[in-house]
């Protein structure tokens, strides 16, 4: 199954990407044969959309924008071996997803746990519990601000397995297709893990789904 | 029904809420940054690969062809020896000892007058002196076969027959030893005075039969003729 290949469908990509006059794959082949600009317009294609996800996969900018330069570089030295038969974006969405979860296990590794404030989480996987903060703030800014920062910590703290496809599905705007596909499972299961982590999202999230 | 109408609008505004959050968008200089690496990368890796990458794809198969060729060159100089009939007129044999011989009709016997001296086979041999047998078997290091037929240098164990067939020997092997079929001519056996009939009962002091293996190394044949046993020693010449 090949979505997409040339373009990038996420929310906020389509409009840049209706006026591409060069497709990702052409992008490559020009990268290939020695042109340094090329990689430069795919830098620039992907640096937000990959940014973006890395930034909700971990909730830490830094270490986002950090694995975000990663993956491009990975991505670089990797091309020669690159095949066309998949999306670019799928590619590069797969770097980034496994350069995030490596991020991940790393940082299990050196937390120490807390003494409060933990559970158990899906599949025995120990996660951070965040209660919603539902004190009235006076001012409308603080309040998104305010109500962003918890819905981001509740993200991270899903399973990986379903923080990837929520993150690519609600806040990337991806189809279940391509999510599917850069998750390399099917459809139906592919929902059914997306549909599972808005129902652990909205445990977390409760006070705030009323408000 | 109204349960799942109401699941499908929770999971709808978990959505929206999650498609409201704010983009993070990468930092001016990260095009720099990524190309920056990219040329630290270069130094240390000039193709780009990891090294371990590199040495996997070159060195494991070069590895992998020399193994494969000492291998081959091993099989088939152990497959040269095992096969390998001795030469006409082969100087190798150097002496026949009989276990009933006396040390005065001791024969030390090169190739060309083994066959002209005959062996007095019904000699006594004396109580206080050695066994020749265990003589032969002292002589292990030096003992000395001819060129191209050393099977002491036929690697891991080979059956008795197979052994026998190196000194020119065609023998039918029962559990009670090796019959001697037929001796070929000019070949060692035939030097030793070994004799169509005759059972070969041990190699080296072992018992022998159908089945049986020996180290690849033959010192010494028992054999018995007419009822009687003897030793026949092969040694340096």
């Amino acid at each position: 199954m090949a979505l997409d290949k040339n373009e990038l469908g996420s929310r906020g990509e389509s409009g840049r990407a209706a006026g591409r006059s060069v497709s990702d794959h052409q992008l490559i082949e020009k990268v290939r044969g020695g042109d340094e600009a090329a990689f430069g317009e795919i830098i620039s294609r992907y640096k937000n959309p990959i940014t973006n996800f890395l930034y909700r996969f971990l909730n830490d900018y830094e270490e986002a924008v950090d694995l975000a330069q990663e993956t491009f570089v990975r991505v670089y030295f990797a091309l020669d071996r690159y095949h066309t038969n998949y999306a670019f974006s799928t590619y590069i969405y797969r770097i980034a997803s496994n350069l995030a979860i490596s991020e991940i296990r790393k940082r299990r590794r050196r937390t120490v746990l807390s003494l409060t404030g933990l559970f158990q989480s899906d599949e025995g996987e120990a996660a951070e519990f965040q209660p919603p903060d539902t004190r009235p703030l006076q001012d409308s800014d603080l309040v998104e601000d305010e109500r962003s920062r918890v819905i981001a910590k509740a993200i991270a703290t899903l399973p990986p397995k379903y923080r990837i496809p929520i993150i690519l599905r609600d806040v990337e705007g991806r189809s279940y297709e391509e999510v599917a596909e850069l998750m390399q499972l099917g459809l139906g299961t592919t929902k059914s893990r997306i549909s599972r982590g808005r129902g652990l999202l909205r445990e977390k999230l409760i006070g705030y789904l009323d408000g | 029904m109204e349960e799942t109408r109401s699941q499908d609008q929770e999971e709808g505004t978990i959505s929206r809420l999650l498609g409201s959050l704010p983009t993070a968008e990468a930092p001016e200089n990260f095009e720099a940054m990524v190309r920056s690496q990219i040329a630290d990368r270069r130094q240390t890796e000039p193709s780009g690969r990891p090294v371990l990458w590199l040495a996997l794809k070159f060195a494991l198969p070069m590895l992998l062809l020399v193994f494969l060729g000492a291998f081959l060159i091993v099989s088939d100089d152990s497959s040269l020896n095992v096969g390998m009939v001795p030469p006409v007129d082969s100087p190798g044999v150097a002496s026949v000892d009989l276990e009933e011989k006396s040390p005065a009709n001791e024969l030390a016997v090169n190739s060309r007058n083994a066959r002209q001296q005959p062996v007095n086979r019904n000699a006594e041999v004396p109580k206080n002196s050695p066994s020749s047998e265990e003589k032969a078997l002292s002589q292990d290091d030096t003992t000395m076969f001819p060129p191209g037929v050393d099977p002491r240098r036929v690697a891991g164990k080979v059956s008795a027959p197979e052994i026998l067939r190196m000194l020119g020997i065609e023998v039918s092997c029962s559990n009670a030893g090796c019959k001697v079929v037929s001796i070929q001519a000019n070949s060692i056996a035939s030097k030793l005075g070994l004799e169509k009939g005759d059972l070969i009962e041990a190699i080296d002091g072992k018992r022998i039969g159908a089945g049986s293996t020996v180290e690849g190394k033959v010192s010494s044949l028992g054999i018995v003729r007419a009822g009687k046993r003897s030793t026949i020693a092969l040694r340096p010449h």
